[in-house]
């Protein structure tokens, strides 16, 4: 029943009334109310697809990570420290002190299945079950028939000889290996000693170390890079940091673990004798280191910038050359069947996908264009090892890529400007060029913009025509010029998480964090050019 | 409100414009068939008639401001000042500079008042003083006691009549002889229009103007000369019924259309 008993339309034909018209009412209202409930459930189901892509991404960056050095600080310094022969794990390299009644090799029980020949075991006493130590010693030495860490502990220091411990013993001096385990039982037990930590060491002694750890060629080539005897001690802590203590990811854990399961995951750090600590692989240095294959210490600062100059040049290209078109088809060209078919292909362009686009610019640019995009052309390469896989190669491929999108947008953007301005400014008789300048492009800038910031910021994030073009997979070289070779952030990503290693997973997550934040900058900085544009417009 | 309205055919002072045989194409639809018109220098000029009889369209090619219609094609002459201006030497901007325009929709340029009235100078090279020059057409538009403390805000923020009214002082700043009004109160209020009736007649002394309207009371008000359009119910095909001295043509018209319209009889 309707709320009104009387109407205009009570009693005319084909009016719905009473119980009918209540009816039909609710259903109108119901119909509305469906609608509503679907549009909202959309929105919500988009929020949360959005919050999972965040959440995956956040949650592979944060997280504990469990690191093994391949030398702990504190060995590093007690070899560094000491006259100790530092041997790799392998055992064979100990025959060449096989025979020498002077020489002790000190490692874990694990590494000695069987005692080699020419030797015999000496156990090392007060031991705890993880800190079994064991010293292998010649058989012709006759007098080491047991050793504790005090003992040992005599033993470190350069020129020991055999007399200071016992005056029975030989006056030789005592020649000692220490074999590295990878279980960190030795590195444990260097902790309990009492040494300086590696940080305060000095220049001469971390170079020292280098030098002791590293190969003769190693040493060689990064003198080349800046003499060794110049570099800061900074830099020759960093690359003792890298090189030699070489720290090796056991596991890493994702944000949700390391929250929900902190006791475990120390309780199997401590198993495998190893540190947990809580690492973020978003770091300041993680910007600003270039690509290396140990994700722990590698960086983007190569693909970043190689995003930066490829997008640069993208612009530089497209947005210019796009807006241009949009205004010559909007406001000069005659719309006939020529306009028609110019606007049709374009707007299918818009569509093909970006991997023939690749196509296009690895015939173009990287082959048929090579002397430009090498930049031979302009002496900086000669013509023998000219490459046309360029930062400017897949600057001028990603322009062509996004500038159908350019055209549309800023075509759309000039049809909003209203006619009666147009008219308005042919009515005091300007010529057209004078409407588009002062009067239809100030009005419709701020939507161009919108535009051409949605198409770069798609062109940012693009991978597939740029692996056809030939990005570098690994450089470690910053770009410095268009001619140079480059990789962008999405193949960095893309490779990382192509790696079997987990760790790698976690800094491709980070990377995708810059490169999120990277596109929310671009898109901050259209909306701020945008409303500045509004307000300069009355 | 009274007015002097002329009677016989020129007061002395010739044609500005004479149109002959005009006819507009939009595409292939015949917008306005085979018009021949003459509009006397220094009067008022009024076109009336029921929609789409081809008023505005006519009122348009009098400026080539059909040009900017892709699809329009003009045929037949409109001479002004001796001069075809469909001619193959004649540019249309210079056209449209002595021949200006104002709108049914009040459409002052998104920037200050000052500049609304100063970029038509401008463009056309003026090197004067150009504050002067706009004061002295904000003036003659009886608009310069509301604006001259804001001449730096937006001429959007004035209300709809002061906003005709800076497009006529736009519109007569870069020194037309002719000014083309479509409709120019249909979007204002009765005061307004009245303001806008009242400048045009001042306005007349200097310029010829031509004006559209839909009202008629607006058009024997103001017009020294009516043309009465009426469109061809077949074709849709607009034509030029009658025109003549205002009085006349309200008084006794000779075509019985013209009679049935200004009754309002047909619509």
């Amino acid at each position: 029943m309707g709320v009104f008993a009387d109407k205009a339309t009570a009693g005319a034909a084909g009016w719905p009334e009473g119980a009918e018209e209540a009816s039909h009412t609710r259903r109108r209202r119901s119909r509305g109310w469906a609608w509503r409930v679907a549009i909202r459930c959309s929105t919500v189901f988009g929020l949360l697809v959005l919050t999972t892509l965040l959440y995956n991404v956040v949650n592979s960056t944060w997280g504990y990570v469990v690191v093994r050095d391949q030398l702990s600080d504190q060995l590093i310094v007690l070899l560094e420290r000491s006259h100790i022969t530092h041997a790799e794990r392998r055992v064979d390299a100990l025959k060449e002190v096989a025979g020498n009644p002077n020489a002790v090799v000190v490692l874990t029980p694990n590494l000695v299945p069987a005692v080699p020949d020419g030797y015999r075991t000496v156990p090392i006493g007060d031991q705890h079950a993880k800190l079994a130590l064991i010293a292998l010693v010649s058989e012709d030495n006759e007098f080491l028939l047991e050793l504790d860490e005090t003992l040992l502990l005599k033993l470190l220091p350069e020129g020991s000889r055999w007399s200071d411990l016992v005056s029975s013993w030989p006056a030789e001096s005592v020649s000692l290996v220490l074999v590295v385990d990878e279980d960190g039982i030795l590195s444990r037990w260097a902790a309990r000693q009492d040494l300086p930590t590696l940080d305060s060491l000095g220049a001469a002694e971390l170079l020292s170390v280098l030098e002791t750890h590293l190969s003769a060629g190693l040493i060689r080539r990064y003198g080349r890079d800046e003499p060794m005897a110049e570099r800061s001690r900074a830099n020759l802590l960093s690359l003792v940091e890298e090189r030699v203590k070489e720290p090796e990811v056991l596991a890493t854990f994702n944000l949700r673990e390391s929250l929900v399961q902190p006791a475990e995951i120390k309780a199997f750090a401590d198993v495998e004798g190893a540190v947990a600590s809580f690492h973020s692989w978003l770091t300041p240095g993680f910007l600003v280191r270039p690509q290396s294959a140990n994700a722990a210490i590698s960086g983007i600062r190569t693909a970043l910038l190689g995003s930066l100059w490829v997008i640069a040049i993208t612009i530089c290209f497209s947005v210019p050359l796009g807006i241009g078109a949009a205004i010559y088809l909007e406001e000069f060209s005659t719309r006939n069947w020529f306009g028609r078919i110019v606007e049709t292909n374009i707007n299918n362009l818009a569509g093909v996908p970006s991997i023939i686009y690749g196509m296009l610019g690895l015939v173009i640019f990287v082959r048929a264009l090579t002397q430009i995009t090498s930049g031979s052309l302009f002496g900086t390469v000669s013509a023998d090892e000219a490459s046309g896989r360029t930062i400017l190669s897949a600057g001028l491929t990603l322009g062509l890529l996004i500038l159908p999108v350019i055209i549309i947008n800023g075509q759309e953007a000039i049809r909003a400007v209203p006619d009666s301005l147009r008219e308005a400014a042919y009515g005091v008789g300007c010529t057209r060029w004078q409407c588009v300048r002062w009067h239809v492009l100030p009005m419709a800038v701020p939507a161009i913009l919108t535009g051409a910031i949605l198409a770069v910021s798609r062109a940012l994030g693009e991978t597939a025509p740029l692996v056809v073009i030939g990005a570098a997979t690994f450089i470690s070289v910053d770009p410095t010029s268009p001619f140079a070779k480059f990789t962008v952030l999405p193949i960095q990503i893309y490779q990382w998480t192509a790696r079997p290693q987990a760790e790698f997973r976690n800094i491709a997550a980070a990377a995708i964090l810059v490169l999120l934040a990277l596109l929310l900058v671009t898109n901050a900085t259209a909306v701020l050019l945008r409303n500045r544009a509004e307000s300069q417009r009355m | 409100m009274v007015v002097s309205h002329v009677n016989g055919t020129t007061a002395g002072g010739g044609y500005a414009l004479t149109a002959s045989h005009l006819q507009v194409w939009y595409g292939d639809f015949h917008a306005v068939s085979d018009v021949s018109l003459e509009v006397p220098t220094h009067r008022i000029t009024a076109m009336i008639g029921p929609s789409g009889c081809g008023k505005s369209t006519i009122l348009r090619t009098f400026n080539r401001m059909n040009d900017l219609v892709d699809t329009a094609r003009v045929e037949g002459s409109v001479h002004y000042r001796g001069v075809d201006i469909y001619g193959p030497d004649v540019d249309p901007v210079e056209v449209r500079r002595r021949i200006g325009m104002v709108f049914q929709k009040p459409n002052p340029f998104p920037k200050s008042i000052f500049e609304n009235v100063a970029w038509g100078p401008r463009i056309h090279g003026f090197k004067g003083d150009m504050e002067q020059l706009v004061e002295a057409c904000l003036r003659r538009v009886v608009l310069w006691d509301e604006v001259k403390d804001k001449l730096n805000q937006s001429g959007l923020s004035l209300s709809g009549g002061q906003q005709q009214r800076l497009c006529i002082a736009r519109a007569i700043a870069v020194q037309p002889d002719i000014v083309l009004m479509d409709e120019p109160c249909s979007a204002l209020d009765p005061i307004a229009t009245l303001h806008i009736e009242e400048l045009m007649r001042d306005l007349a002394a200097q310029y010829t103007i031509v004006v559209v309207t839909h009202n008629m009371q607006q058009a024997a008000r103001v017009s020294d000369y009516t043309a009465f359009f009426s469109v061809i119910p077949e074709t849709r095909t607009g034509e030029l019924v009658e025109v003549g001295p205002t009085d006349r043509i309200f008084d006794s018209p000779e075509e019985p259309r013209t009679n049935d319209y200004i009754t309002g009889r047909f619509g």
